[in-house]
């Protein structure tokens, strides 16, 4: 990585609350104009992360760097970072507009270079019209939007966001996730260097649908952080493959080339590391199969229940020793013969299976 | 969903309750307009002798001296409570509560003792100045802006913790200082705290005798001190003046608020 | 039957530490002591400073020893002020707490109207001066008061029974005073008690007097002695109620500091009284404090 591009760097970054220890030993670095995401469930410390990151908590331990320079010691007001806070945070006592202008007049900047950032930032977010009234006249996602033109407006190096899309229904919130996708790459955001925008949630698929990178936080602890597609395709441990999506895991027997799950050999597209007990398959990955002569993997399983969702049909299966496992299939296709305590088999491909 | 009201028991009672709650206070009409000196109840005439008396220099200079000590009592104590409340709310300094606590024994301390702490601060206060000290005017705000600025505090806390701490954190996180922070984000969102605890403090410090007694003889005479004094020696008929006006004005604001309430509660 | 996959996303969840105990950035500690400072200075400097001079007083007033201690724990006359303030107070607590549980009863439960009046006979009181209540009872008892003119217009009495200027008046004036603080700890215990368990007891057939007393009571238990001890505690430290209703007949602990101070002067023992009813009633809100924690946890 050439060492000019670099946004954020944090250097083993730890925070702790008296005797508990919210936050060890964080240490990633991400390019400018990258667009990360702190996942993770609750507790797992990504809100303490992205505090300390904006300034409001001192870290206990270790270095900040943003675009090189030592930030680690520098107070939230003095480092210019936009925020968009969950629940929006919008100055109840002030107009969309004003509060759009709050931050340009702390900075004392010209009323003319006020009014042309403020009416760029209100179209920009698609408030025009709404721009006279308080918060509390707004709807919920024009307020996010408020919130984040005003984050928006000083044109920040860094922008963070908690949770801010966690009151929004479903549909408002997917909206706002394309909207802040079109924001992340619009030039009069982005502008040369590009902003980086750094996004907490506890939503896996907003994860994976918004970032450019995702970090994913358990108890404290920085577990992988990667790509979207790299988390999810080839995670660092169980961890990360139990909380991205649905997965398969079974306790197996590896030595170099093969595996062993209960009794049955695997064949193995690479050499297991050293210690690893586990070989997981995602469900999308694995297929209903006639018997165990099929080309790839294949393990027997018996139908603990049939569960009917319309297009696909949800199978719940356990292996001889119980051991249990899921699958969807097209329901078009699927025989009625595979009933509860039906035995069929699961067909993979080697390269498809996680070993750790 | 039918709720279970209370049945004709509980209904006597608290009438009976109620009427105990009011009758001292309706007592205090009759005896307003009698014309003797001493209390009784008018048989045939009824005079406005009492009303008048309160406004010969004796009363009236008393009921000014004690808008002016709760005036300066409030203004100090809501001041003081505020800077307190903001400092606790912006900064959550470590052991805010063992703070917080000590500010609020004024309110917990039994008033008497209080009274003897002020009576003896005062006296030795009288010992270097002429203004804040026993029997003044100023040394009896002094003493109410104590005694008073633990309810300006619970306000302010009150008012506060209603106000979302995010509010400040982007405030921050916009480059706001301390003071914009304070003046452009904070006050105008607990203004109408700000004013209730100023009120509150002005009605307390009005009323307030169990301290004023202490520290008071002769010059620094104040509205209750006054009361006391009619009360105390020979029970004087004017003391029914000024409590009739008093309870009207406070059953009409009282009443106007409850029912106010109501509406809003709908 | 639950698939692994969905296990993790079930963990209990940890402490959230979400934007609690911010450690401020070291920049802002300035601000916070200018902010913090000023109303501490004012209370140690007016009151806590004060105190402490009351605190040396009562170990060296007329002279240095823990005679006034001594004094004010032995003598017959000063334990005998102590036994009637405990006696009185007990005996006023239970009567504002049972007044204020019927009223706040039907200011929670009571319909629209019946809740409006009964609120207004709280607060209306609740914020006129204990002088002018003091001044009503007086009206109204006294040898020439109401009550006194009707019964005698009656004929009920042949001479004015004597109401005030006694222990009777000490009685009704201090109720007076304490039941609308007795009603807000009672009120929050009352608001509390969930309908349907009411209605649970009457769909099972049981009476209302069965339902106040074996439910609703207990249910608010906790209410009513944070109530009786709000109400001690405050009843402890009064003089200007006592003064002018018990006609200087009945000396409570707290009027018996007044005339040691502008009576009969004993500065050391009016100190050494002041610092005991200081320490009594700072153990009694200890308790309160501890109670109130407990129900919050």
């Amino acid at each position: 990585m050439d060492s000019s591009s670099i946004g954020i760097e944090t250097i083993g970054i730890g925070k702790d609350f008296g005797a508990f220890r919210a936050l060890d030993d964080v240490s990633f670095r991400i390019d400018r104009g990258a667009f990360l995401t702190l996942l993770g469930p609750s507790g797992s410390g990504k809100t303490t992360l992205l505090m300390i990151l904006a300034g409001f908590e001192q870290a206990s331990r270790g270095t900040l760097r943003i675009d090189g320079e030592d930030k680690t010691g520098v107070p939230a007001e003095h480092r210019g970072f936009g925020v968009v806070f969950q629940g929006y945070a919008l100055f109840p006592h002030m107009t969309a507009e004003e509060n759009i202008a709050f931050p340009l007049k702390v900075q004392n900047r010209p009323a003319a270079e006020i009014k042309r950032r403020v009416g760029d930032m209100i179209d920009l977010v698609g408030l025009a019209g709404h721009s006279h009234k308080k918060p509390s006249g707004l709807s919920g996602g024009q307020q996010q939007r408020v919130a984040l033109a005003r984050a928006l407006v000083y044109e920040p190096p860094v922008l963070l966001l908690d949770e801010p899309f966690s009151a929004l229904d479903k549909n408002l919130r997917s909206q706002m996730q394309e909207e802040l996708r079109r924001i992340h790459r619009d030039p009069h955001v982005h502008g040369d260097l590009g902003t980086t925008f750094i996004f907490v949630t506890h939503d896996q698929e907003e994860a994976l649908a918004l970032s450019t990178d995702v970090a994913i936080f358990n108890q404290g602890k920085l577990q992988q952080i990667g790509s979207p597609s790299d988390v999810y395709e080839r995670p660092a441990n169980r961890f990360v493959a139990e909380f991205l999506g649905e997965i398969n895991i079974f306790p197996a027997l590896c030595s170099a080339k093969t595996a062993e799950i209960e009794g049955h050999a695997i064949r193995l597209a690479q050499a297991a590391p050293a210690g690893a007990e586990h070989l997981a398959v995602r469900p999308e990955n694995m297929d209903l199969v006639k018997d165990g002569k099929a080309e790839g993997n294949t393990l027997p399983v018996t139908v603990t229940d049939r569960i009917y969702l319309g297009a696909s049909t949800r199978l719940l299966l356990a292996t001889d020793s119980g051991t249990p496992a899921i699958l969807e299939v097209p329901t078009s296709g699927l025989a009625d013969t595979v009933a509860p305590g039906s035995q069929v088999w699961l067909g993979w491909d080697p390269s498809d299976s996680l070993i750790f | 969903m039918m709720r279970t009201r209370p049945g004709p028991i509980a209904t006597i009672l608290a009438a009976l309750a109620c009427l105990f709650m009011l009758l001292p206070l309706i007592a205090v009409f009759p005896v307003s307009f009698t014309p003797k000196r001493y209390i009784s109840l008018p048989e045939d005439e009824w005079s406005f002798r009492h009303y008048q008396s309160l406004l010969a220099p004796e009363w009236w200079h008393s009921i000014l001296l004690s808008a002016q000590v709760g005036a300066a009592a409030a203004a100090l104590a809501t001041l003081l409570a505020l800077l307190f409340t903001l400092g606790l709310w912006m900064m959550q300094p470590r052991r805010g509560g063992l703070m917080t606590g000590f500010v609020l024994l004024p309110m917990v301390a039994p008033p008497v003792v209080s009274a003897l702490t002020f009576y003896f601060f005062l006296n030795e206060m009288s010992q270097v100045n002429d203004v804040v000290g026993y029997d003044t005017w100023a040394g009896v705000a002094v003493a109410h802006a104590v005694m008073v600025v633990p309810f300006a505090v619970v306000i302010l806390m009150v008012a506060l913790a209603q106000l979302d701490r995010k509010l400040d954190l982007a405030a921050r996180s916009m480059g706001a200082s301390v003071t914009t922070r304070i003046f452009r984000i904070i006050l105008p969102n607990i203004r109408f705290g700000v004013i209730s605890a100023f009120f509150l403090c002005f009605v307390l410090s009005w009323d307030e005798i169990n301290v004023t007694l202490f520290v008071t003889s002769i010059d620094a005479i104040t509205l209750p001190r006054r009361m006391w004094t009619g009360l105390r020696d020979n029970v004087d008929p004017a003391v029914a003046a000024i409590s009739v006006v008093m309870i009207v004005v406070v059953t009409l604001v009282v009443t106007a608020r409850a029912i106010w309430l109501r509406r809003k509660a709908g | 039957m639950q698939s692994m996959s969905t296990e993790t996303s079930r963990r209990p969840a940890r402490r959230d530490t979400r934007l609690k105990s911010q450690v401020p950035v070291k920049s802002q500690m300035p601000a916070a002591w200018l902010l913090l400072a000023p109303l501490m200075l004012f209370i140690a400097a007016t009151y806590l400073v004060p105190f402490l001079g009351i605190i040396q007083m009562s170990v060296s007033e007329p002279e240095l020893g823990l005679q006034n201690y001594q004094k004010a724990l032995t003598d017959p006359l000063v334990l005998g002020v102590f036994a009637r303030t405990l006696i009185f107070c007990i005996g006023v607590t239970i009567l504002s707490v049972t007044a204020a549980y019927v009223l706040t009863l039907l200011w929670v439960r009571g319909n629209r109207i019946t809740s409006l009046v009964v609120e207004l006979c709280i607060m209306i009181p609740l914020w006129i001066s204990v002088l002018s209540r003091a001044f009503g009872w007086i009206a109204l008892l006294s040898n020439r008061g109401m009550i006194n003119t009707w019964l005698l217009d009656l004929g009920l009495i042949a001479s004015p029974l004597t109401l005030v200027r006694n222990e009777f008046g000490v009685v009704v004036g201090m109720a007076h005073f304490l039941i609308p603080f007795a009603v807000f700890p009672l009120a929050s215990a009352i608001r509390a008690v969930d309908e349907r368990v009411l209605m649970a007891a009457r769909g099972m057939g049981a009476s209302r007097l069965r339902i106040f007393w074996q439910i609703f009571v207990p249910m608010t238990l906790h209410g009513v002695v944070g109530a009786a001890l709000l109400v001690f505690v405050l009843s402890f430290g009064f003089y200007i109620t006592p003064a002018l209703l018990g006609g200087g007949r009945s000396v409570m602990l707290a009027e018996l500091i007044y005339l040691r101070i502008f009576q009969i002067p004993d500065w050391g023992l009016a100190a050494a009284i002041s610092v005991l009813l200081m320490l009594l009633v700072g153990g009694l809100l200890v308790i309160i404090i501890r109670r109130t924690e407990d129900m919050v946890k």
